[in-house]
């Protein structure tokens, strides 16, 4: 944790130049409250505070400060309760405004964020599995490219002097072109030591074509973190994760078993993340598979341990098949808190939404909206989102000539801004959540940012809960009416498609 | 009183009626923070089109 932020240093700077109880104060739009049968826990999205109210008025108390936004004449509270509400952001002086401060956070966030290089090494996969949303292409970066990688690095780290560069090896399966990745990796890591700048690296792989000594070859390339993608056990991980004609390298060969041993290898050396992707075909193999991680001893191993299991859903027209084996979100939920309960203190088990373990007000952004970060394709071109590498509309920059169309989002990019969206900016989880994932918004995907909000309702009292050690009351989830103060708007963007803009929420009784 | 109405549709005195006499023990179980500014952005979905895991630095 990095202990205070930007709204604790400014509601600092207003106690010590004011009196706390005799000035006009306001309730925060960002207050939830979790009423348990002895006592009631606030807390405020904007703060990640959180405080345990006792007493006859607890109840009364936390119910005005949820509600709309309200004034608090001064002197009308105690003056240590007010003092502890104000220090918890619960109330702000009456000429704050909040949503700025998110917005200073926010584009603080995507000037400040560390340097990610996505680099797709190659467009091409061995595997083709059925819900792949990429096109499979012969483009792949050719070890003259090296030079301009390098120059891109260089490119990005002095525009704000960053020391630091984190470099994503992607695909297709980056590992089939192993020896542009090496040559990249050298030349990266030996700019970086000429210049003094810090290099670490990942990789996100199917596991299938490692060189025969994984854990020297991550030491040889500084790479700190993989991850590995399984779809069930193997019979199911065989069947999904199939070998495309031509790329079999013997009859009997498994993906499944082989990305297992590249695990066996890793799992001592590096940070692991084992990426379990999930739809109503596999659901079955998610206990049989934690049982084998238990065996083949990948909890115990020395090393961190991230275990993911990931939602299969249609992503974009294109993997619109998906929605009926797709998990909703509310089984999605069920199987997390599952497999919660069943590696507890073995793995570690993030939730992309709290990376934090806790829902701290946001203080990072994405890659695709940190201001220095970039995704290299395989062709050469530029992209904000790894998600979009391949489709060429959206690249917004180059390294190879000619890689670029005339079109492109490079200004939709540079200047989202949640804080300035017509629902995100009323909502009472912009602090946590930030508009989610941007590339929804691109794309108008109303049925995704709708999941999004339906996450932070579902599971927002699990979390502030979680700070007494507690469960939250049975069935408790928040409403409509807790995440839009004022009134649920009718619509996220008026220019999503007519059968989206219909009546979005179940307007609260 | 409707909750329902906004602050500005309160009267001073219908204010001060709203809040007086409330009193409640206050505990501090987390203080006010943010993290650091630490993360180096997302590692990619594959089909579902959700970040799952996030680096640090």
């Amino acid at each position: 944790m990095g202990g205070r932020g930007l709204y604790t240093r400014l509601a600092a700077r207003d106690m010590s130049r004011d009196a706390m109880g005799d000035k006009v104060m306001k309730t925060s739009r960002y207050n939830f409250k979790l009423p348990f049968d002895d006592y009631t826990l606030i807390y405020n999205s904007n703060s990640g505070a959180v405080e345990k109210l006792e007493g006859a008025s607890a109840a009364r108390l936390a119910e005005l400060l949820t509600g709309p936004v309200l004034s608090i004449p001064a002197n009308a509270l105690p003056e240590p309760l007010i003092a502890k509400l104000r220090a918890g952001g619960f109330v702000t002086p009456d000429d704050c405004d909040e949503k700025d401060v998110i917005r200073q956070r926010f584009w603080g966030a995507r000037r400040e964020t560390p340097i990610a290089l996505t680099i797709t090494t190659t467009q091409d996969c061995n595997l083709g599995c059925y819900y792949c949303y990429e096109d499979r292409t012969g483009d792949r970066l050719e070890l003259e490219d090296v030079d301009a990688v390098v120059a891109l690095a260089r490119e990005r780290l002095t525009r704000r002097g960053k020391k630091s560069l984190h470099v994503d090896w992607y695909g297709g399966e980056p590992f089939l072109n192993l020896d542009f990745m090496e040559a990249a990796s050298y030349a990266l890591q030996a700019f970086c030591a000429e210049r003094g700048v810090d290099y670490h690296a990942s990789a996100i792989s199917n596991g299938t074509r490692w060189p025969d000594d994984p854990a020297a070859f991550v030491a040889r390339h500084k790479i700190r973190q993989v991850q590995i993608s399984f779809d069930g056990m193997r019979a199911n991980h065989d069947k999904r994760r199939r070998y495309r004609k031509g790329y079999k390298p013997s009859a009997d060969a498994s993906s499944f078993d082989l990305a297992v041993a590249v695990v066996d290898k890793l799992a001592g050396a590096i940070r692991v993340d084992v990426r379990f992707n999930i739809d109503r075909g596999n659901l079955a193999d998610l206990g049989p598979f934690i049982d084998m991680m238990r065996q083949r001893g990948w909890f115990r191993s020395g090393q961190p341990l991230s275990f993911q299991p990931a939602r299969l859903a249609s992503y974009s027209d294109r993997s619109s098949f998906m929605r009926d084996v797709e998990l909703s979100v509310d089984e999605y939920d069920e199987v997390r808190a599952w497999v919660r309960s069943q590696v507890a203190g073995e793995a570690l088990l993030e939730e992309s939404e709290m990376p934090e373990g806790f829902a701290y007000p946001r203080n990072s952004v994405c890659a695709a909206l940190a201001d220095d970060s970039v995704v290299l394709g395989a062709e050469g071109g530029l992209y904000r989102c790894g998600l979009q590498v391949g489709e060429r509309d959206r690249i917004v920059g180059e390294v190879k000539p000619n890689a670029a169309p005339q079109a492109s989002d490079a200004d939709w990019w540079r200047t989202f801004d949640p804080t300035e969206l017509p629902t995100c900016a009323q909502c009472s989880f912009l602090p946590i959540c930030w508009g989610g994932c941007p590339k929804k918004h691109l794309e108008r995907d109303i049925h995704a940012l709708r999941e999004q909000s339906a996450y932070w309702r579902q599971n927002l009292p699990r979390v502030i809960a979680s700070t007494v050690g507690r469960e939250p009351p049975a069935s408790m989830e928040y409403g409509i009416e807790d995440q839009f103060r004022d009134g649920a708007p009718e619509a996220f963007y008026q220019d999503a498609p007519a059968e989206q803009n219909e009546r979005l929420w179940p307007m609260p009784v | 009183m409707d909750l329902k109405r906004k602050a500005t549709a309160l009267t001073d005195e219908q204010s001060r009626q709203l809040w007086a006499g409330l009193e409640a023990n206050a505990t501090t179980i987390n203080a006010a923070a943010t993290p650091a500014n630490s993360l180096i952005g997302s590692r990619l979905c594959y089909g579902g089109g959700t970040c799952v895991a996030l680096m640090k630095v």
